[in-house]
């Protein structure tokens, strides 16, 4: 009872915030983050290396949502099936419930599938985004085995106004636009974003040569996302903030190339509401947060009849303290605790469930050495799951090349689906779980004239338990089981070289990723033979990145290879697509105005990611964005 | 002495043809209504042929054979399972056997059919296989690709059992053929067609497995499902001079969970329990004229039940769930 009061509650405050926000004045500010925080033990990149976007680097991609983000500006592989389809992420060579996405710091991926839809997540919702990738388990708990994607609202207490426009257009009826309203003073900020997504995604594929094309059909999105953040810092001790998010989905499910057509359409709706507290005194911080989720996932067929409803609310209260000793060495303890129900028709009930867990981690700062150890502990009725360390360690051989090192333990719950889906569901699942270890070399060279980085990691990472359906014997129906184990490795590489000639400044951009991620087990159905590469999961992965930037003008030309892979059915080819980027800015005064246009798969590619599900060809979006500033004191 | 030899041959051969047809009519249906084995008996018997069928009462589902009237030829997907595309049974009558086909499917042959030659039965595709192979669905491809030229087939494979043992002989049908030169001689069957059966000689049981072109990772990805219909038996006479006797063995409870008992058996019964492969799992001396078999330790399915008496070999079919 007294949980449907404070859901109340935050919905109530979230429906008063635009009338909160239209009835204040009208004034400006610069957008720059603060955060009222010391150095984040729990969040560093102590032993690894984060990739973190910021409002200002959000603001200058040309992608809509977060699939496109990473897969634009990261090694990532993102698994799409097609222009505005589900899309996963896979970091070395794990499952896309090996990835976990959080908001502001609580999870937010589906209880029931474990996953969740990076195409739905538009990639200015938020003001940071960073993704760590390995193992981080200790600190954020099932999921995070691959790696996490933490979507960040941050406030600038040092702005009045802000706002900003964009709108979007594109190939097969592509229409976007975002707005941001931000307004308040060093004491109270009010965010308020409202977008808006409409797609066709009707485009043209070949089926074979001397054949013509066919257009996709039955591929229609549309998306809206509402959000609302008030921060309020009485002093520059303590800060409270309260977020919100409404997001709406509707997409149809487009037939695959080997089908006539499809009637199916999916439905999402969902609501989630965060309120968080921090306070800094001179040596320690705490930080409390409170969570809600409600979730919809409505799948209808037409064609065929099928109707499948689901809904999940979870509640995520987490605090957290950290402790400064002798000025330098980190203390971080913090315990949390998850609520979640489940409401479908492929349960035989309703199903619901606590998970609570306790976690610390030590941190030493010496001057070329830090070292962090990590330790936590889940709890749930059942759950049979030791605890998990993890130890990581930086080391500065000069102010250019630092050693990274970390070993962890990770692990991964089994979803509700896993547990309770009937028929298949199998209650006595055990976690995902298993040691990954990864080692970096970074080196950094920056000159008033140009700047060489290079950054090399080798990991390891098996993990037992593997969840893989499998026929039942004697029944008609599969079931999950812990029949399999994985064995992912390999490498990552980046360089990067920028240097200017004259006015015109040059980027150079080149990565490169090996990686080998296999059973270790073999199985009749599905067919899986030991040695063999997981699906979907390519070895070779490569991109190159040219940007030249004149004045006011800059280009980005990004060429990419990904080798073959395979497919549930039969091998995925390897493939090679090209991305080219115009930008034009102009700032006068407090006025920001960018002008974009980006032209994908510029050679007009014909190429599968996942197999059946056809990509576009070569497609283009044409963009502006139109920024107000007003900083404090203007 | 010729004519009565004569008439021996002709009151034998008159004996020998007798026939039965198994039509699922006697289920008496109501419109558009199914049996799905949820009152796990374990199969059905028509005729003299009995169909087993196992369900799963804890999520309500079944493989196996079922019992239908339903009529949809137009909706596609699993909902649709229990309909025949031909929206009806053979030769105009209402009610069929609709498959759904876990690796096999079993026919057993029962009473005057036992250890009988099968004659035939009618066979189609369901609604919910024809329209997968002929539009594509979510898992499935559409026969012929993209393209329409892909050599894609679904095939049904028929052997028989005998005496335990799992016969090589096999009798191949094709649901649906799409590898011919000319596409316009692609097919996927959509009426009911007879299925001849006498070549593969005297049966206990017959065993239909299903391949598709369309198979990946996890298997199959065509509806494994198909229909039959109006099987025909011939029926048999008691031949004392072969080692295979028809009289009764007495078998209960049957579908079991537990034991098997044993009855109409003598003291020096053998008595084996195979499984549809022709594998020997158990073999027990009966000892007195009833015996008890323990069977927990055997997986769900279906078995055959052998009973040797000073060389007369008698045989039932039994359900273990």
């Amino acid at each position: 009872m007294k949980l449907q009061f404070l859901h109340s509650f935050f919905l109530m405050c979230c429906l008063l915030a635009p009338a909160l926000l239209f009835g204040q004045s009208d004034t400006t500010f610069q957008i720059e983050t603060i955060e009222i925080t010391t150095s984040n033990i729990r969040e560093n990149e102590v032993g690894a290396i984060a990739k973190k976007w910021n409002t200002e680097s959000l603001s200058n991609s040309t992608t809509s949502n977060i699939a496109e983000l990473l897969g634009a500006d990261t090694d990532l592989f993102i698994k799409s099936y097609g222009a505005g389809s589900l899309a996963t992420s896979s970091i070395r060579g794990g499952s896309a419930g090996h990835t976990l996405v959080l908001w502001n710091g609580m999870p937010i991926q589906s209880p029931m599938l474990g996953l969740l839809d990076l195409s739905l997540l538009p990639s200015q919702a938020v003001e940071e985004i960073v993704l760590l990738k390995g193992g981080n388990s200790t600190m954020f708990g099932s999921g995070a085995i691959g790696g996490i994607i933490a979507l960040n609202n941050l406030a600038n207490f040092d702005s009045k106004l802000n706002a900003n426009f964009s709108a979007t257009v594109g190939s097969f009826n592509h229409f976007d636009q975002q707005i941001k309203l931000s307004q308040g003073n060093s004491r109270f900020q009010s965010v308020t974003k409202f977008s808006n997504l409409q797609a066709d995604n009707n485009f043209y594929y070949p089926i074979a040569d001397g054949f013509p094309k066919r257009q996709q059909t039955n591929a229609e999105v549309s998306q809206q996302n509402i959000h609302q953040d008030f921060y309020w810092r009485p002093n520059y001790r303590h800060e409270l903030s309260l977020h919100f998010w409404r997001q709406l989905s509707k997409r149809q499910i487009p037939p695959t190339n080997v089908q006539t057509r499809s009637e199916a359409h999916q439905n999402d709706a969902t609501t989630r509401v965060l309120l968080q507290a921090k306070t800094i005194k001179n040596n320690y911080s705490l930080n409390a947060k409170f969570g809600f989720a409600d979730e919809h996932l409505d799948f209808f067929d037409d064609q065929s009849n099928l109707v499948s409803l689901s809904r999940f609310i979870n509640y995520n209260g987490e605090l957290g303290a950290q402790w400064t000793i002798k000025n330098k060495h980190l203390f971080y303890i913090g315990v949390n605790d998850v609520f979640t129900k489940v409401w479908t028709e492929g349960y035989e009930t309703t199903k619901s469930e606590h998970n609570a867990a306790a976690f610390a981690s030590f941190q030493f700062n010496f001057e070329h050495l830090v070292i962090k150890t990590s330790l936590r502990e889940n709890f749930r009725a059942g759950l049979k799951n030791k605890p998990v360390p993890e130890i990581a360690v930086d080391y500065a051989f000069s102010s250019k090349l630092m050693l990274k090192i970390k070993a962890s333990k990770n692990f991964r719950l089994p979803t509700f689906n896993d547990r309770y889906w009937s028929p298949g569901g199998n209650e006595d699942l055990l976690p995902e779980s298993g040691w990954s270890q990864e080692a970096s070399i970074l080196f950094d060279q920056t000159t008033n004239k140009s700047n060489f980085t290079a950054a090399i990691t080798v990991f390891n990472r098996n993990i037992d338990n593997w969840i893989i359906w499998t026929p039942t014997s004697g029944q008609a129906f599969w079931s999950a089981s812990n029949i399999s184990k994985v064995w992912s490795r390999g490498l990552e590489s980046k360089v990067g070289f920028g240097f200017k000639l004259q006015e015109v400044q040059f980027n150079l951009g080149f990565n490169y990723s090996h990686i080998r991620s296999t059973h270790q087990a073999s199985l009749t159905i599905p067919r899986i033979e030991k040695g063999v590469q997981l699906l979907y999961t390519p070895i070779h992965q490569a991109s190159a990145k040219i940007g030249i930037q004149w004045r006011q003008l800059s280009m980005t030309y990004r060429h990419n290879y990904f080798s073959n892979s395979r497919g549930v059915n039969e091998a995925i080819p390897s493939y090679k697509t090209a991305d080219i980027t115009l930008h034009y800015q102009s700032k006068i005064k407090q006025k920001n105005n960018t002008l974009f246009l980006s032209i994908n798969n510029i050679y007009n590619k014909n190429y599968l990611i996942i197999e059946r599900r056809p990509m576009p060809g070569i497609n283009f979006k044409i963009g502006l964005r139109l920024t107000i500033n007003s900083p404090k004191g203007n | 002495m010729k004519k009565i030899l004569l008439l021996f041959a002709f009151f034998y051969a008159t004996i020998g043809q007798t026939q039965t047809t198994s039509t699922f009519e006697e289920f008496s249906l109501n419109s558009e209504s199914f049996l799905n084995g949820s009152d796990e008996n374990g199969g059905f018997t028509s005729g003299n042929i009995f169909l087993p069928n196992s369900y799963n009462t804890n999520y309500q589902s079944w493989s196996g054979w079922s019992i239908s009237n339903t009529t949809d030829v137009t909706t596609p997907g699993y909902l649709n399972q229990y309909s025949s595309i031909t929206g009806g049974g053979a030769e105009n009558s209402e009610t069929f056997a609709a498959a759904f086909v876990s690796g096999t499917n079993y026919l057993g042959m029962v009473d005057e059919a036992a250890d009988q030659q099968v004659a035939g039965l009618y066979i189609t595709n369901s609604t919910y296989g024809y329209l997968s192979m002929q539009d594509g669905d979510n898992f499935a491809k559409k026969f012929g690709g993209a393209t329409g030229d892909d050599p894609d087939y679904f095939l049904v494979t028929i052997k028989k059992i005998q005496n335990g043992t799992l016969y090589p002989d096999s009798i191949n049908f094709y649901l649906a053929d799409f590898r011919f030169e000319d596409n316009t001689e692609d097919y996927i069957l959509n009426d009911w067609t007879y299925v001849d059966l006498t070549s593969l000689g005297e049966v206990d049981s017959l065993v239909f497995t299903l391949s598709s072109t369309d198979v990946g990772s996890y298997g199959m990805n065509t509806p494994a499902s198909f229909c039959i219909d109006n099987a025909t038996t011939n029926d048999g006479i008691v031949n004392t001079h072969s080692p295979f006797v028809n009289t009764e063995l007495e078998i209960f409870p049957n579908p079991t969970n537990q034991v098997l008992n044993i009855g109409n058996i003598s003291s020096t019964s053998v008595c084996q329990v195979y499984n549809l492969q022709g594998q020997l799992l158990l073999s027990q001396n009966a000892e007195d004229d009833i015996l008890t078999l323990e069977l927990q330790h055997l997986n769900t399915g279906t078995y055959i039940l052998s009973v040797n008496d000073n060389g007369k070999i008698r045989s039932r079919t039994f359900i273990k769930y």
